[in-house]
């Protein structure tokens, strides 16, 4: 037993093979990992003393002789490629890399989705669980706690001027300050909360002042844009840009 | 007594056992050969402690209370003649003489099924040596054919004979970017819905996040499988380090799923571990508390790629091993709740758990890991690991709308309809997740 590397486009392995193997035997093997069926197969084998050997698919499917018949060395490494560019195979590895390399995840190539009222009627989901223990949206007490929670944002967001100087703070993080450049839904984020498009005197953002391809303030340079909760806000000509007082101190010591 | 039996599950599943078992056996002070290290009168881990994975023959000699099976015998021969094989009795390590053929069919209802009652008997025999079966303790990979077709049977089995005993696993989950097996994705969705009710607690380990923490943490320019399992056998001892010492969180086996898991179904920890640091860099660094449990966050010390800025949290457990204070882990985790990375579900009660186990690492002496006075796991429950769940899902799509190789599964007597049910149950799963973190509110939020 001999522990090879097999690798194709679409494995990477390392499986136990006896030498003693016979072609037909590794091709079908082979097959099982890699996909490519035998009769498409050309190997590249690497072996322990360095030496690479081309095997052609003749070679492949012959059933009167084993690896070590053509192999000197106990082989380290097989490569498997598909001579079929129509194989099922050579499909599945450029959708794969369709998927890979798209930014949605590949959600255009077909995905399954479970039709939300088959979802709903399962008993075994969360949903039902949520639902039967009254939690999340099905407590009303939650659901008011919520709401007053969003209400106070609203009133507060009534409270700020648009396109003046602000701050924003949270708990246990330092102040930003900025402009407010924008108060009202972002449907890309979702339907229900209302937010602040803050301009950032900092790149201490997460965004330009888009989100999901819609503008709603600058744009503006990256990192600079933060859409942010009301609360967390304040507005006032003094929220001046903060100076920072260490970079003072060095400037007058030189 | 709480005894946990471990179940070694196909050719990832025993050479992860061999890892583990190894380390178990150096931090108790066994012997390859099951006789105590010279100078030691017992154990180390006090006997309640160490009593749950070892048992003690007539003759002194220690016993892992574990089962090896795999369809095939290669793997399982090294362990027969490997430097351990003497630490097994014979009849703990099951083989056969036909592999699955990296196909779950195979696994679970032709060849797989052949070997059932042999390898149930031979649990049976070990759980009739325990006093207080507590449960089982599963490793095996989910792409692989026997790990996900035998895998699943067994669970399924010992759910109908053991009834509500724990089951937990460690389940290597395909590399996002490389496969073992064109079926991959085929064999990881059948299994998951095989045991999405059988299993109490399942912690993934995707081969890809190791492959990266060897390289970049430990210095291994071309990490062997080897290098992965020492990683992920150090990774296991941390999560069952509170059964096998004492310790005060997870002391039994059914309190990872009280602490971690608050509806059945989301049951897929995200496990993290730090410091992972190679033998070289070990002096430079400190590893003080604050920094080991930092480190759980970064996307580097996790052991599935996801992230988990963009999730919330329903339960988490820091499990902290060595030289450890507690005024010193209070101080880290209050830093950690103010995370703004950090985000709770808020519609239902929260954990935040924290174990103390005093008993420091050990780090076995071929492997790249520094030995380290003290060290953290972070068991969190986070909706982000449902990108692990899309992504394999996205990749069965593209195979099943071919139906390409479905006939390897046909031809074993599985019927199509098993796929989409099984892929049903993963889209359910999915969309339990954003159940999950959906009716959050939070007044801090920032996009």
């Amino acid at each position: 037993m001999v522990q090879i590397l097999v690798q194709s486009d679409l494995c990477s392995v390392v499986k136990e093979i006896s030498m003693d193997t016979i072609w037909v035997q590794l091709s079908e093997k082979l097959y099982e990992l890699s996909g490519v069926r035998p009769e498409d197969m050309r190997l590249t084998i690497w072996c322990s003393n360095g030496l690479k050997h081309e095997i052609n698919n003749e070679t492949v499917r012959r059933a009167d002789q084993c690896m070590k018949d053509v192999l000197e060395q106990p082989a380290e490494r097989i490569t498997v490629v598909d001579t079929n560019q129509n194989s099922i195979a050579q499909q599945l590895t450029a959708g794969l890399n369709a998927i890979d390399g798209s930014s949605d995840g590949g959600a255009s190539v077909g995905t399954y989705q479970l039709p939300e009222d088959e979802y709903v009627r399962r008993q075994d989901s969360v949903y039902a669980w949520k639902k039967q223990n009254q939690l999340g949206r099905f407590s009303s007490q939650y659901s008011d706690k919520v709401k007053k929670a969003r209400d106070a944002q609203v009133a507060h967001a009534t409270t700020l001027c648009l396109d003046e100087r602000c701050s924003v703070t949270y708990a246990n993080a330092p102040e930003r300050r900025g402009w407010l450049r924008y108060v009202g839904k972002v449907p890309e984020i979702n339907d229900i909360d209302c937010w602040c498009g803050v301009e950032l005197d900092e790149p201490l953002g997460r965004n330009d002042g888009t989100f999901d391809g819609h503008t709603y303030f600058g744009p503006v340079r990256k990192n600079y844009g933060a859409f942010v909760k009301p609360l967390s806000v304040r507005t006032c000509s003094s929220f001046v840009p903060a100076v920072d007082d260490e970079l003072c101190a060095s400037d007058s010591e030189i | 007594m709480r005894e946990v039996i471990s179940v070694n599950v196909g050719q990832a599943g025993c050479q992860i056992g061999n890892a583990c078992w190894e380390l178990y056996s150096l931090e108790h002070g066994i012997r390859p050969d099951g006789y105590l290290q010279e100078g030691l009168s017992k154990p180390k881990g006090g006997e309640e402690g160490f009593s749950t994975f070892f048992n003690e023959t007539g003759s002194g000699k220690f016993v892992p209370r574990a089962v090896y099976v795999d369809l095939e015998p290669n793997v399982i021969d090294e362990v027969r003649n490997g430097p351990y094989r003497e630490l097994f009795h014979p009849e703990q390590l099951i083989s056969g003489k036909e592999d699955a053929a990296n196909n779950y069919a195979r696994g679970h209802y032709t060849v797989g099924r052949e070997l059932l009652d042999d390898i149930l008997d031979r649990i049976r025999k070990i759980s009739d040596q325990c006093d207080g079966l507590q449960g089982f303790l599963f490793t095996h990979s989910l792409g692989g054919g026997t790990g996900s077709g035998l895998g699943s049977l067994l669970l399924e089995q010992l759910s109908i004979d053991y009834g509500k005993k724990s089951k937990l696993e460690f389940a290597v989950y395909p590399a996002p970017q490389v496969s073992t097996s064109v079926v991959e994705p085929y064999n990881t969705v059948l299994t998951t819905h095989t045991t999405l009710e059988h299993a109490d607690c399942t912690f993934m380990v995707d081969n890809e996040a190791i492959y990266e923490m060897c390289k970049k943490n430990l210095d291994i320019s071309r990490p062997s499988l080897a290098n992965l399992n020492n990683l992920i056998a150090q990774v296991v001892s941390s999560v069952t380090a509170s059964l096998r010492f004492d310790g005060s969180l997870n002391v039994d086996l059914n309190e990872f799923q009280t602490n971690l898991v608050p509806y059945p179904r989301i049951h897929f920890p995200l496990v993290s571990y730090a410091p992972i640091i190679s033998k070289s860099k070990a002096n430079h660094e400190s590893n003080s508390v604050s920094e080991i449990t930092n480190a759980c966050f970064e996307p580097g010390n996790q052991m599935v790629k996801c992230d988990p800025r963009t999730g919330k949290y329903m339960a988490t457990c820091l499990l902290y091993r060595g030289d450890v204070v507690t005024r010193d882990v209070q101080n880290a985790v209050a830093q950690v709740k103010n995370k703004r990375t950090v985000q709770l579900v808020d519609w239902c009660p929260t954990g935040f758990k924290i174990g103390i186990c005093y008993e420091p690492p050990t780090a076995t002496p071929q492997s790249q890991l520094s030995s380290v006075n003290r060290a953290v796991c972070m068991l969190s429950n986070t909706t982000a690991i449902a990108d692990a769940w899309k992504r394999i899902d996205r990749k069965f799509d593209l195979m099943y709308a071919k139906r390409a190789f479905v006939h390897w599964y046909v031809g074993e007597g599985m019927e199509e309809g098993e796929f989409t049910e099984a892929r049903e149950d993963l889209a359910a799963l999915e969309r339990d997740y954003i159940e999950v973190g959906a009716d959050s509110y939070a007044d801090e939020e920032e996009y």
